[in-house]
C-alpha cells in the first residue's frame, strides 16, 4: 500500500499521556464470476500479478501505544484470514495468521533511537497495483534496533538492523518429525529436523526536501541469510545431508515526492545471490549438485508511480523486472526464467463520490526450461484490461474506503497456453471475460 | 506521459523484450561414429548408477531393490568422466519414457513400464537434462545409446471379464462338482480367441479392456493417442507357455505389461513417430532395442527401414539399431537382421555358448568357439542394410557377459579370474563389447532386481582390480585396430578336456598388415600349452619372429616355421603382437 511522504522519525512528547488503543483494517473482499458463471482461475503468466485479482484478504491491527518521557511504546497485533473464509463455503474454516505481534519502542531516551522485537512485517515502500514489495520485504520472528535523526535542514536520516529467524513449513527442508519405536510400548515423535532461516538486514535511509514542492529519499540496503547443516530421514533409516547454506541481498531506492501531495516516484534494484535469490519465505529450490543454493542469482527491478494530479484524475503504475537463475545453471533449467510486467491504472473521478478506473497490465515470461509437449522454450503473455466504476470515500487513487465493479478482459497468447496441462480447461481458451465486485478498505484510528 | 505508458503497456506482451527461443530440435545431429567396431560400450540402469540431482527424489526406497532409488540424468553426467577414464565409448541408458509409477508394490524404475511415450520419466529429469546428457557425451567424444520398447506398454488397462465395470480377482468354481479356478482380470491367462467375457449365462463376447484413471500412480490412459484405443492391443492375456510362438508373439508379458498390436498400422506409425522423435530431438546415435521376438518380423522391417531413412535424412550417420532375443539359438537370432531389419543383435548366442560354457563353466571344450563362430557367419547378412551402419550385421554382434535380464557374471561365483577371461575374451573377439554396469566393480547380484544395484555404493573406485584390467583392455583395444576390425582366425582350439592342450583357445585378428594374436588357457586349473604330441601352434607369423605379450610384457619367439609353443597358466591371457 502507498506510502506516505512524512518525515521519517517524530519527536516524542516529554510528557507521559495516557495510552491509545490502535483499531484499523485492510480488507479486500469480492467475488468474481468468469462469462460462463464460473469461479476464476488465475491466468497470469509470471508471479507478480495485478492487485485487483488478488484474493480476499482480512487485516486487523490492534495496537496500544503509549509515551513516556523516555521513548513511547507502541504494540501491535495483526491477525490477519486470507483463503476461502466465508460462509458461503457451508463450513467453518479460514486460514490464519498474526501478521503482526511486536513491541516498539521509539525515540528512546529523546536521542532517536528505537527497538522493536516479535513477529514483524518489516518492509519498505510497495509496489502498489501488483501488491509486492520489491525491495525489503521481511517477516521473521526477531527484532531490530536503530537510530532516526532529522531536522528540516539535515533532512531525516534513519540507520535500521533487525535480526530474525523464518522457518517455513510444509516439507521437511526446515523441520521434520517422524515417529520411532517408544522405549516401551508404542511410537513416540521424534525431531529430526529443526532448522530456521537466520536473516539479518540493515538499512540506511535519508530523505530530504528541496525547496517547496520536491523531496527525495534514497536507501541502501543489505541482507544476509544463513541456513546452518541439517538432515532428514527417508524411509528405512536412510538419511539425507542438507548441508549448511548462505547468501545475501544488496539493494537500492531512489524516491521521489512532490511534497503536500501524493505524487512520488519509488525507483528500486534489488540482486540476491545465493540463499538471498530465494525469498525469504521459500524453500530454496532447483539447488546445485551440493544441495546448495550457491549459483543461484535474482534481479529485481521494481517502478511504482503514483499521481494524483488533480481532483479528478490519477494515474498509477506499477512495474518490475526480475531475472531468476537457479543454483542449477543448466542451459535448459526449467527453474530458471525472466519476467517482465506491468500494470497502468488511470481514474477519473466525478461527483466526488464516484470514479471510473480503466486498468491496463501487461505480463510477459521467458522460462528457460523447455516445453515437455513442445521441445523447446516458450514466452507466455498475457494482456489484461480492467473497467472499474468505483464508490469512494474521497477521490483518490487509493481511498480509504471503495466499492468497485469490476470488468477484465485477459487475452493469452499461444504459449501461455502452453503453460498448462492439456486437461485444464485454460489450455484451450486464449480470452476470458471477468465480472466482479469488490470492496477495499484501509483505515486505522486512534482511540 | 499516461499515453506513452499506455502504449508501452500495450507492446509488452505483443513482443517487446523478445528473444529467440530455443529448441531442442535446432542443433545439427553428430557424427561421432565411423565404425560400430570402435565402440566399448557400458549399459547402465540410469535409477541405479547415480544420483546428481536430489530435486527429483521422488518416492525413493533405497532398501527395496523395486522401488526406485533416485539415480538420474544428472548423475550419468556426473559421472561420464569415471566412464572415460574406464575406456568407454558409449553409454547406453535405460528407456527415458513415462512409465507407470508402480504396480502391485513394484515400481517402473527400469523403464520398461511405459505409459507415455512422448514424456520424459521426471524421475531422470526432464527433457532439457536429457539433451545436456547427450551433449555432454558428445563433447567428450563419446556416443549414447537409447534403450526402447515397442512391444509393450506398462499394465494400463484390465479386461472387464465379467463387465462389471471394476477390476475383479475371481476364485470360481465349487471344488467339488466343479475345479476351482482363479480369474483376474488384471492378468488372465493367454486365450487365443483373446480374452472373452462370460456371465452366468455364459460366454458373452470379446472382454472389454478398460484403461485405469489413477493418475497418482500414472496408470492412466497410454500416449500418443493411438495407443489409447483396443485395436491397438493384442488381448489375448498372459503368456502361459513361451514355447508356443502365437503367445510369445501376441501374449501379454508377466505382470500384466499389455501387448501392443503391432501390425496394426496406426501403432507401427505411431513407434516409428516416437522414437525417431526421441532420436532426433536428443540425438542419440542409436536404439537398443528390447523384446524383439516378441514382435512380429514384418513390424521389424518397416520400423527399422523408416528410423534409418529418418537418421539419413536428417544427416545422422552409422545410427545403429541392435535389439534382444533373448535367446541362445543363433540362426533364431539372426533371423531379425534380415530384409531390412536389425542393424544388429544383442549377442546371446555367444553369452551361453561362449562365455557361459566355455570360459566361465568350461562344461565345453574350446572347438565350441571355433564351431559357433563359424556357423554365425552364415547366419548374418554379410552386407549392411540400406542407410544403415556401415558394418553388416555379421561383423556387428553386441557381445557381452551379462544384463539386467540375467544373473550377473560372478553371481555364481566363479574365480575372479574367470571374469578377468571373459572381460579379455569380450575386448578381444569380434563385435562390440557391452559392459554391463557394476562389472568394473565386482558386483554379484543373481537375477532381476538383485542384479540392478546401487553403483554408488562402490564409491566409484577407480582402483579396483576389475575397474583397472577393463580400463587396460579398453587401453589395448583403442590402440590396436585388428582387435577392433580384424578378421577372426583360428589357431588353436581343442577338444580335449585333459592333457597338454585342454582349455586352450587362440584366435588371431588380423587386418591388412597387423596381426594380434590372442590365446587363453580356460581352465580354472593346471597349466596347457599351444601345442599338442609336439607340434606348435603354427602363428601366421614367419619363422623366428619375435612376439611380444602386452599383458605381461613377457617375449617369445617362433620356430623355423613360425610356430610357437606357448605354455598358459591357468586362466592366463595373452595379448601377442610382434615386437619392435
Amino acid at each position: 500500500m502507498p506510502v506516505s511522504d512524512k518525515p521519517l522519525g517524530e519527536e516524542a512528547s516529554s510528557q507521559p499521556v495516557r495510552g491509545e488503543f490502535i483499531f484499523g483494517s485492510f480488507g479486500r473482499i469480492g467475488v468474481f464470476t468468469n462469462q460462463l458463471g464460473k469461479e476464476i482461475q488465475d491466468v497470469d503468466v509470471v508471479s507478480r500479478i495485478p492487485r485487483l485479482q488478488k484474493r480476499p484478504y482480512l487485516e486487523l491491527y490492534l495496537g496500544y501505544a503509549k509515551r513516556f518521557s523516555f521513548g513511547e511504546f507502541n504494540a501491535l497485533v495483526t491477525p490477519a484470514i486470507a483463503g476461502d473464509p466465508f460462509h458461503y463455503s457451508g463450513q467453518f474454516r479460514a486460514d490464519f495468521a498474526l501478521r503482526n505481534a511486536y513491541l516498539d519502542v521509539s525515540n528512546i531516551g529523546g536521542l532517536g533511537f528505537f527497538v522493536w522485537a516479535g513477529s514483524r512485517m518489516y518492509r519498505g515502500d510497495d509496489v502498489y497495483l501488483l501488491d509486492f514489495w520489491p525491495l525489503d520485504d521481511l517477516n521473521t520472528l526477531g527484532g531490530g534496533l536503530g537510530w532516526r535523526y532529522g531536522n528540516d535542514s539535515f533532512g531525516w536520516l534513519e540507520l535500521a538492523g533487525h535480526f530474525g529467524a523464518s522457518r517455513v513449513l510444509g516439507s521437511n527442508f526446515f523441520a521434520q518429525q517422524v515417529a520411532v519405536s517408544d522405549p516401551t510400548f508404542g511410537a513416540i515423535e521424534v525431531v529430526t529436523n529443526n532448522r530456521q532461516r537466520l536473516i539479518g538486514s540493515v538499512k540506511a535511509s535519508y530523505y530530504r526536501g528541496i525547496g517547496k514542492w520536491f523531496a527525495f529519499k534514497l536507501k541502501l540496503y543489505v541482507e544476509g541469510h544463513s541456513i546452518a547443516e541439517g538432515a532428514i530421514e527417508r524411509r528405512n533409516d536412510v538419511q539425507q545431508i542438507l548441508p549448511g547454506d548462505a547468501g545475501y541481498v544488496v539493494g537500492g531506492q531512489l524516491s521521489m515526492f512532490l511534497q503536500n501531495t501524493k505524487n512520488y516516484l519509488h525507483f528500486t534494484v534489488r540482486y540476491g545471490e545465493n540463499l538471498g535469490a530465494y525469498g525469504a519465505l521459500t524453500v530454496p529450490f532447483a539447488l546445485n549438485l551440493q544441495g546448495t543454493s550457491a549459483g543461484a542469482k535474482e534481479t529485481l527491478i521494481g517502478l511504482s508511480v503514483f499521481t494524483f494530479w488533480w481532483e479528478h484524475l490519477g494515474v498509477v503504475f506499477g512495474g518490475y523486472y526480475r531475472g531468476f537463475q537457479s543454483a542449477r545453471n543448466d542451459e535448459y533449467d526449467a527453474a530458471s526464467t525472466e519476467e517482465l510486467a506491468g500494470s497502468l491504472r488511470i481514474n477519473v473521478s466525478f461527483l466526488r463520490f464516484l470514479q471510473q478506473g480503466i486498468e491496463f497490465t501487461g505480463q510477459r515470461a521467458f522460462p528457460k526450461g523447455i516445453h515437455p509437449d513442445l521441445f523447446r522454450q516458450i514466452s507466455p503473455a498475457a494482456f489484461k484490461l480492467s473497467l472499474m466504476p468505483t464508490i469512494t470515500s474521497s477521490p483518490e487513487n487509493f481511498p480509504e474506503l471503495a466499492v468497485r465493479f469490476i470488468y477484465t478482459f485477459t487475452s493469452t497468447n499461444a504459449d501461455a497456453r502452453y503453460m498448462y496441462v492439456a486437461e485444464d480447461p485454460r489450455a484451450g481458451v486464449r480470452n476470458y471475460h471477468f465480472f466482479g465486485v469488490q470492496a477495499e478498505w484501509l483505515y486505522e484510528l486512534r482511540l | 506521459m499516461a499515453r506513452a505508458i499506455t502504449i508501452a503497456l500495450l507492446l509488452l506482451p505483443l513482443g517487446v523484450g523478445c528473444r529467440e527461443l530455443k529448441g531442442l530440435g535446432d542443433k545439427p545431429a553428430q557424427n561421432l561414429v565411423s565404425d560400430w567396431r570402435d565402440e566399448v560400450v557400458y549399459q547402465l540402469l540410469v535409477d541405479r548408477f547415480a544420483n546428481g540431482d536430489k530435486t527429483n527424489d521422488y518416492n525413493l526406497d533405497p532398501s527395496n531393490m523395486n522401488s526406485y532409488h533416485g539415480g538420474d540424468w544428472q548423475g550419468v553426467i556426473d559421472k561420464l568422466e569415471y566412464l572415460q577414464a574406464l575406456g568407454v565409448t558409449t553409454i547406453w541408458i535405460s528407456p527415458v519414457v513415462k512409465n507407470v509409477e508402480s504396480d502391485a508394490g513394484i515400481s517402473g524404475y527400469h523403464g520398461y513400464w511405459a505409459q507415455d511415450f512422448t514424456e520424459v520419466n521426471p524421475h531422470f529429469g526432464n527433457v532439457g537434462k536429457l539433451r545436456e546428457l547427450s551433449d555432454k557425451v558428445h563433447a567428450r567424444g563419446m556416443k549414447i545409446v537409447l534403450d526402447i520398447v515397442t512391444n509393450h506398454v506398462g499394465q494400463l488397462f484390465y479386461y472387464d471379464v465379467n463387465k462389471n465395470g471394476q477390476p475383479d480377482i475371481q476364485i470360481e468354481g465349487s471344488g467339488t462338482e466343479s475345479d476351482i479356478t482363479r480369474v483376474t482380470e488384471y492378468d488372465p491367462d493367454y486365450k487365443p480367441a483373446g480374452i472373452r467375457s462370460f456371465t452366468s449365462l455364459g460366454d458373452a463376447g470379446p472382454a472389454p479392456i478398460v484403461f485405469f484413471d489413477e493418475p497418482q500412480i500414472n496408470r492412466v490412459k497410454p500416449m500418443p493417442a493411438a495407443l489409447a484405443v483396443p485395436e491397438a492391443y493384442n488381448r489375448r492375456g498372459r503368456v502361459t507357455d513361451w514355447n508356443i510362438d502365437e503367445q510369445v508373439l501376441y501374449g501379454d508379458f508377466p505382470g500384466g505389461l499389455k501387448d501392443l498390436n503391432t501390425m496394426n498400422p496406426a501403432v507401427q506409425q505411431a513407434m516409428i513417430e516416437v522414437y525417431t522423435h526421441w532420436a532426433e530431438l536428443i540425438d542419440f546415435d542409436g536404439l537398443r532395442i528390447d523384446t524383439v521376438k516378441h514382435v512380429e518380423h514384418e513390424f521389424w522391417r518397416v520400423f527399422c527401414q523408416a528410423v534409418r531413412d529418418h537418421a539419413i535424412a536428417r544427416g545422422k550417420k552409422e545410427f545403429v539399431m541392435f535389439g534382444e532375443i533373448f535367446d541362445g539359438n543363433d540362426e533364431k537370432v539372426s533371423a531379425y537382421t534380415h530384409d531390412g531389419e536389425l542393424d544388429a543383435v544383442v549377442n546371446f548366442p555367444a553369452k551361453y555358448q561362449v562365455f557361459e560354457d566355455v570360459i566361465k563353466k568350461n562344461t565345453e571344450p574350446t572347438k565350441k568357439v571355433q564351431t559357433y563362430w563359424e556357423l554365425r557367419a552364415k547366419n548374418y547378412p554379410a552386407f549392411p542394410h540400406e542407410n544403415g551402419p556401415s558394418v553388416s550385421p555379421a561383423n556387428l554382434p553386441f557381445n557381452f557377459l551379462d544384463n539386467h535380464d540375467v544373473p550377473r557374471f560372478l553371481s555364481d561365483a566363479p574365480s575372479q579370474a574367470a571374469l578377468e577371461q571373459a572381460l579379455f575374451m569380450l575386448m578381444a573377439m569380434p563385435g562390440v563389447p557391452v559392459i554391463y554396469y557394476g562389472t568394473e566393480q565386482g558386483y554379484k547380484g543373481e537375477n532381476d532386481p538383485s542384479n540392478r544395484e546401487d553403483l554408488w555404493l562402490s564409491h566409484y573406485d577407480q582402483a579396483h582390480p576389475l575397474y583397472v584390467w577393463i580400463k587396460r583392455l579398453a587401453g589395448f583395444r583403442k590402440d590396436l585396430e585388428p582387435l577392433r576390425r580384424g578378421a577372426m582366425v583360428f589357431k588353436w582350439v581343442t577338444e580335449r578336456r585333459t592333457g597338454e592342450d585342454a582349455g586352450i583357445l587362440a584366435f588371431a585378428r588380423t587386418t591388412q598388415g597387423q596381426e594380434v594374436l590372442v590365446v587363453m588357457n580356460t581352465l580354472d586349473a593346471g597349466t596347457s600349452s599351444t601345442s599338442f604330441e609336439g607340434a606348435g601352434m603354427p602363428t601366421g607369423f614367419p619363422g623366428k619372429t619375435t612376439l611380444k605379450d602386452l599383458v605381461t610384457g613377457q617375449t617369445y619367439t617362433t620356430d623355423d616355421n613360425g610356430a610357437v609353443k606357448l605354455s598358459l597358466k591357468a586362466r592366463q591371457n595373452m595379448l601377442l603382437v610382434v615386437a619392435p
